[in-house]
């Protein structure tokens, strides 16, 4: 928490206090998903949530990302109590502060790649010239400026994410969360897409929440938070430190 | 969100399904089509019973009659009283001219002549509002002045012909008669062959005797002001006779009964006429109050109105069960792709999409397959609605179509209300049914609509 005190770049951008999660079975026996978590993850940090199956890491991301109420705790980004905000008022705070990255890249099939990345802006109530010159622009930027007009069936796999890169960052949000962005990507696009997702952290100051399984995808990050059983058992600082050099 | 792209995504949703969102719209039309058609048949056989009770009379008038009772009497004081009740449009007395005959004459020294004229007097405050159709003319004004009935100066008889050869009878052009078939048929009133002369604006000379003493004539000048239709719920008198102001048939009474008071003359009839057909029954009921017997139309109409309702809910229902199929057409179609779109809406919901437009886009979409259907409906049933009044009409049945217009020709005789067509569809009825397949739309996407709200955003991170 001392870091808290100095200037603004180490400002924390999530704070979790106390989180529990239950769910109740059908039986009527409860499982305990989260036990009691405490964590701060720092404005502009790329901060990976590692876990096994079953860890409790997707439920963590979860509550962090407001789509599910906790049982217990809270989770506070940029200070709002996103745990306590109505469904209306959540959809607000997502339009404006987060992104999302997802695994099977959820693209809707009936809109082109600059219809997918405008739809943020859409929600927002954004014009439809002003947003698609921004989704066009942010699809230059991730390379698929000859696939503007392409529907996500006629992209490959690598292309697709990039698409739903260029959604998660259209918006400018504070943190975008990812969930297993390369599941289903080969190793060379693998890289491609981290870095991309890396770099677009950084030029922003974004914060990033990647949720993995994979060792080697939680090297891109800045800290690495283990979860085992609903636990947090280690809280590294990656192999990345370029934001400690700078 | 924007209401345009709310509307665009909610059409973009109903294209993807094709051939699904055609089947459930194809259910609104029927369910369309049954509403309109069986409603039409509804207003068919009101429309048919209107004409038929138009047809026996006038269904605003109430004929009044004496109770029999001594302060029921049909006269002036009578007709001021029914003048008087609320609604009335016009209280009109019929006298006659009892016991004394009448021979008119017309033309240069009287060359024509015309026997036993049909005669009615009627009071003149009524004779303007009771509606007689004058062809030709106005009204009078003046005493011995009167009105025509449309055929009446066929009656004419030449004196400088032989007898036998000396009238213009308009029943030998009116109908022909077909000596193979032994048909009548009814040929067009405009061929009729002129008479000897025309009746309006001409003067007239009465030569009347009273059957008490028939050697004892009298003279009087009438002058023709106006030519009546005929219409023989009016009066007989409107075919071939003469109207009269009430006090000139008086007058004319008086010059062989002098000692006759006035004031205890009564009328043969006294008609009351109302405002309204939706009066007539209370203004009867408020004649029947001063102690006199009525008659109208309202006994026959008021059973067959009620009856003609019935049939019209009943086959209404019948419609409205199709359209009821029609929205559980929708709400299933409406699940159906909501399960589908399950990881959509919570793809949707996780980017921030407001519940309310999540929503509005799902109820405008089942509301768009019941605009459509509504509307392909409502053009499909103008079709049916043609189609059956063609087939039913004779008249328009057995017309030769060559061209467009002969075409137009047998669908504006068959769709004309006076032919009493079967299907009749009043204009408000298309925007009815339209706006009310919206309304069953929006109703069976209530549910649907509700449903997609309450996706979890989790569906979007959910692995399959």
């Amino acid at each position: 928490m001392e870091e808290n005190e100095k200037p603004r770049k180490r400002r924390a951008m999530i704070h979790v206090k106390d989180l529990r999660k239950e769910y109740t079975l059908e039986g009527g026996e409860s499982v305990v998903a989260l036990k009691r978590i405490n964590l701060d993850i720092m404005e502009g940090e790329l901060c990976c949530i590692f876990g096994t199956s079953g860890s409790g890491k997707s439920t963590l991301l979860n509550q962090l990302a407001g789509l599910e109420k906790p049982t217990f705790g809270d989770v506070y980004i940029r200070g709002v109590p996103i745990t306590r905000l109505s469904e209306n008022q959540l959809a607000a705070f997502r339009q404006k502060h987060i992104g999302f990255v997802f695994q099977s890249y959820n693209l809707l099939p009936f809109m082109n790649a600059v219809e997918n990345v405008a739809m943020p802006l859409m929600f927002r109530g954004d014009s439809k010239r002003d947003r698609t010159r921004k989704a066009v622009a942010m699809l230059k930027k991730v390379g698929l400026g000859n696939r503007l007009k392409h529907y996500p069936r006629q992209m490959s796999g690598g292309q697709q994410q990039r698409v739903g890169i260029a959604r998660a960052f259209v918006a400018k949000p504070d943190v975008v969360f990812a969930d297993e962005p390369t599941g289903n990507l080969d190793s060379k696009t693998t890289i491609e897409v981290m870095d991309m997702i890396k770099s677009f952290a950084r030029k922003y100051n974004q914060t990033i929440v990647l949720v993995t399984h994979d060792p080697e995808l939680a090297q891109y990050a800045d800290r690495i938070v283990t979860l085992v059983d609903g636990r947090i058992v280690s809280d590294t600082k990656g192999d990345n430190n370029e934001q400690e050099n700078k | 969100m924007k209401i345009l792209d709310m509307i665009k995504m909610c059409l973009q949703n109903l294209t993807r399904r094709k051939s699904r969102t055609i089947l459930t719209v194809l259910g609104v039309v029927v369910g369309c089509c049954a509403i309109v058609t069986m409603m039409s048949i509804g207003f068919g056989v009101q429309n048919s019973q209107q004409i038929m009770l138009e047809g026996m009379g006038d269904l605003t008038l109430i004929q009044v009659y004496s109770s029999g009772r001594k302060d029921s009497k049909l006269d002036d004081a009578a007709i001021k009283k029914f003048q008087n009740i609320a609604n009335v449009d016009v209280a009109l007395g019929k006298s006659q001219l009892n016991n004394v005959n009448m021979t008119v004459y017309a033309g240069d020294n009287d060359r024509y002549e015309m026997q036993w004229v049909q005669v009615v007097g009627i009071n003149k405050e009524a004779m303007e509002k009771f509606g007689f159709q004058l062809i030709e003319g106005s009204y009078p004004k003046n005493s011995f002045e009167v009105l025509a009935g449309q055929y009446t100066a066929y009656n004419l008889q030449d004196s400088m012909r032989p007898d036998g050869n000396n009238t213009i009878s308009r029943w030998d052009y009116m109908y022909s008669y077909d000596p193979n078939t032994g048909m009548m048929t009814e040929n067009d009133s405009s061929a009729l062959p002129d008479p000897y002369m025309q009746l309006n604006g001409q003067t007239l000379k009465l030569e009347l005797y009273s059957y008490d003493n028939p050697d004892s004539k009298k003279y009087q000048d009438i002058k023709v002001t106006g030519i009546v239709k005929e219409d023989y719920n009016k009066d007989y008198a409107t075919s071939e006779g003469l109207i009269f102001f009430t006090s000139d048939l008086q007058a004319l009474y008086k010059m062989f009964y002098p000692s006759a008071d006035q004031n205890k003359m009564e009328y043969s009839e006294i008609y009351v006429k109302a405002k309204d057909i939706s009066q007539v029954a209370d203004i009867e009921s408020a004649i029947k109050k001063l102690g006199y017997s009525t008659y109208s139309m309202e006994s026959v109409r008021k059973p067959l109105e009620e009856e003609a309702r019935k049939q019209q809910m009943m086959l209404g229902g019948l419609g409205a069960v199709s359209l009821f199929v029609a929205a559980l057409g929708i709400t299933n179609t409406m699940i159906m792709s909501i399960s589908e779109r399950t990881r959509e809406i919570g793809v949707m919901k996780a980017l921030g999409c407001f519940l309310g437009n999540i929503r509005t886009v799902f109820l405008m979409e089942a509301g768009f397959i019941g605009l459509i259907g509504g509307f392909i409906g409502s053009i499909l049933s103008f079709f049916i609605s043609v189609g059956m009044n063609v087939f039913t009409n004779e008249a328009a049945k057995s017309m030769q179509i060559t061209d467009i217009g002969s075409l137009w020709t047998m669908i504006t005789t068959a769709m004309d209300p006076a032919n009493s067509p079967m299907s009749i569809v009043p204009l408000w009825l298309y925007g009815f049914a339209i706006l009310f397949s919206i309304c069953i739309g929006l109703g069976s996407g209530f549910y649907p609509a509700n449903k997609a709200v309450h996706i979890s955003a989790m569906e979007a991170i959910k692995r399959e």
